[in-house]
């Protein structure tokens, strides 16, 4: 059996279908992308500890994680340059995501030590999970699917400002890196959920 | 198998969407719908890690096991760590 499809005719399908859908009521689609990133580098920070020192062979590699959250420093100062409410919670986060990166890019190169880096990112990490959970809900807590959706992303940044705190206190394990890894991907699936409830679905 | 372990939960996420909860919508689907959706989103990175892992997966069959020691900043973390329990045991 052969299955025809003509290139031209799926262009123009697609061309057909609308530019602007309800899924996020016209606003900027930052909530799915930001997931989707948190997800992916979620993901590659476990496969980085499935490598062991195979994964620190490459450079770009060990700075993953400051890059993609200077990248996601540098996605929140577009959104909040684009999206015409609550400004300045975003440049808030993209600020905190900013010298995250910085500060454990310079932990990644050995400047500074893992205190150092972890003073600044669980105080971050608090405060980011207050700004992105109850700020940004702008009302009740409970009053929607949306705004509970909005506080599961901020219960998420505290409870890995909560496996940092762990780490301070007991000393690095595995068991502690992993929990890391898989919040950064809980965080994204959060934001991925919270795009689930944005619009009309 | 966490690339492929993804996709399929975006693919059931997807078909529960189309399937069970939101039937109807699936004569009115965007461009916007298609691009931002988070079960596609979520299939697109299981996608993108699988094909980034694979060479990263016969790096790793490759190496020797010294290779695959943990990094080097937990374990220079933790011996710290340990010595000023020592210290604070003696005390």
């Amino acid at each position: 059996m052969m299955l025809a499809i003509d290139p031209g005719d799926l262009l123009g399908a697609v061309s057909r279908l609308p530019m602007h859908g309800d899924t996020t009521g016209g606003a900027f689609p930052g909530h799915p992308f930001f997931g989707a990133g948190f997800l992916f580098v979620g993901s590659l920070m476990v496969v980085e500890l499935l490598a062991g020192g195979v994964w620190s062979r490459v450079y770009w590699r060990r700075m993953l994680w400051p890059g993609a959250l200077l990248t996601a420093a540098a996605g929140m100062l577009i959104v909040s340059y684009v999206q015409t409410d609550s400004k300045s919670l975003h440049l808030t986060l993209a600020m905190l995501l900013l010298l995250g990166g910085y500060t454990e890019g310079q932990y990644r190169l050995g400047k500074i030590s893992r205190a150092s880096a972890d003073a600044f990112a669980i105080p971050a990490l608090i405060v980011g999970g207050f700004v992105i959970g109850p700020m940004h809900t702008n009302g009740n807590l409970m009053s929607s699917t949306l705004a509970q959706m909005h506080l599961l992303v901020g219960v998420v940044a505290w409870m890995l400002a909560a496996v940092k705190i762990m780490r301070v206190r007991f000393g690095p394990t595995i068991a502690l890196e992993y929990s890391f890894a898989s919040g950064v991907m809980m965080l994204g699936l959060s934001l991925l959920l919270l795009q689930q409830f944005h619009g009309a679905h | 198998m966490l690339g492929p372990a993804l996709q399929a939960a975006g693919v059931v996420w997807d078909l529960l969407e189309h399937g069970v909860f939101a039937r109807a919508e699936i004569g009115n689907l965007t461009l916007e719908h298609i691009i931002t959706g988070p079960a596609h989103l979520m299939m697109a990175t299981g996608l993108a890690l699988s094909a980034i892992c694979i060479p990263i997966a016969l790096q790793v069959a490759a190496a020797s096991p010294e290779d695959l020691a943990r990094p080097d900043d937990i374990a220079n973390d933790a011996e710290p760590m340990g010595e000023l329990r020592t210290a604070e045991a003696a005390k």
